[in-house]
């Protein structure tokens, strides 16, 4: 049994220095790796990332984030991400990693994502340029998560985004800003490639509980919707090649 | 209230969630808005106290004589909860 601890949206800058860490003083005795699905920072600033960077280094487990579109909006995302990386932190943007957790291989495959709606409401690749540039970057990267989901050989497979793949997870939000929040094209992907568990954060007000059509759980794990410094799952993954066989104890 | 008074309360809100979110001091998008009266409630979260008398601050600058009620809380949680088991 893998044990995944994630939050997303910490939002962080200089003044929430010191707020984080005191509460991530029993990660290592509950967790495996830790993820964290995005908005590290409030204005997407460099010395944003490194406040935060400082804050989680050192920590006894893995840990592995994506950016969020809170990242970007000083357009230094770049930087962004590479300060997250001098602390130790490995941050995924349609890549994957696989970590070894007593034998067994937690793959995750990580990045932003992006919005264009479910279905019955969702943007369409149709009419004004503006309009399909937004779907046609939706379905690019939704492409890119699946390509990197296929390749990703693990027995515990973890997919960690910003955006929501699934309505469910958004559920106390406007509906009409839900094709701001996430896609299904997202969905899609992980459903043909397969994995245990989706991770993502973004919505805040939304759910915390729900799955892919394809029966994929989806946690929404915005620090305001879990209420808590980061919130535990419990993942048996399988081992490729015998869907039967559970792994771990 | 009649429908105009009702327009006008939107495009309020929709001018305060635009400088809660553009607005480096507060940056945050996803705060609620409601406007009653001469009254701008804000709730949600933020990550510090800073950010949290930020959002006072620039409500109480772009409409000066309306009252604010800041309802924003910190988002420090506890280290707390039981794993689910998937």
């Amino acid at each position: 049994m893998i044990r995944i601890a994630a939050v997303g949206d910490l939002h962080f800058d200089p003044d929430a220095a010191g707020t984080v860490r005191p509460r991530l003083e029993h990660l290592g005795e509950r967790a495996d790796v830790f993820l964290v699905a995005g908005d590290l920072t409030r204005l997407g600033e460099p010395h944003e990332a490194k406040v935060l960077a400082q804050e989680l280094e050192g920590l006894p487990v893995p840990v592995v984030a994506v950016l969020g579109n809170h990242d970007y909006h000083a357009d230094r995302e770049d930087q962004v991400r590479e300060v997250v990386e001098q602390g130790g932190i490995t941050v995924l943007d349609g890549e994957s990693t696989v970590l070894d957790v007593d034998g067994t291989r937690v793959g995750i495959a990580g990045m932003k994502g992006f919005g264009g709606g479910f279905a019955g409401a969702s943007a369409t690749d149709f009419g004004e340029p503006e309009m399909k540039a937004f779907v046609r970057h939706t379905i690019e990267v939704a492409g890119k998560l699946e390509r990197v989901l296929r390749d990703l050989d693990a027995d515990v497979r973890v997919v960690l985004l910003h955006y929501s793949p699934v309505a469910e997870t958004l559920r106390g939000e406007p509906p009409e800003i839900h094709a701001f929040l996430g896609s299904y094209y997202l969905a899609e992907a992980i459903d043909r490639a397969g994995a245990d568990l989706v991770i993502h954060g973004h919505a805040h007000r939304g759910s915390e509980r729900g799955a892919t059509p394809g029966g994929v759980p989806v946690r929404n794990v915005a620090l305001p919707v879990i209420q808590r410094a980061y919130a535990v799952y419990e993942v048996a993954g399988r081992r490729a090649g015998d869907p039967d066989a559970a792994v771990g104890a | 209230m009649d429908r105009p008074s009702d327009e006008r309360r939107d495009y309020l809100i929709a001018r305060i969630h635009e400088a809660l979110s553009r607005d480096p001091r507060v940056g945050e998008l996803e705060l609620e808005v409601s406007v009653t009266g001469g009254t701008v409630l804000v709730s949600g979260t933020v990550a510090s106290d800073e950010q949290r008398r930020a959002v006072s601050e620039v409500v109480e600058e772009l409409l000066p004589g309306h009252r604010v009620a800041n309802e924003v809380a910190l988002a420090t949680f506890p280290e707390t909860g039981e794993a689910e088991r998937l």
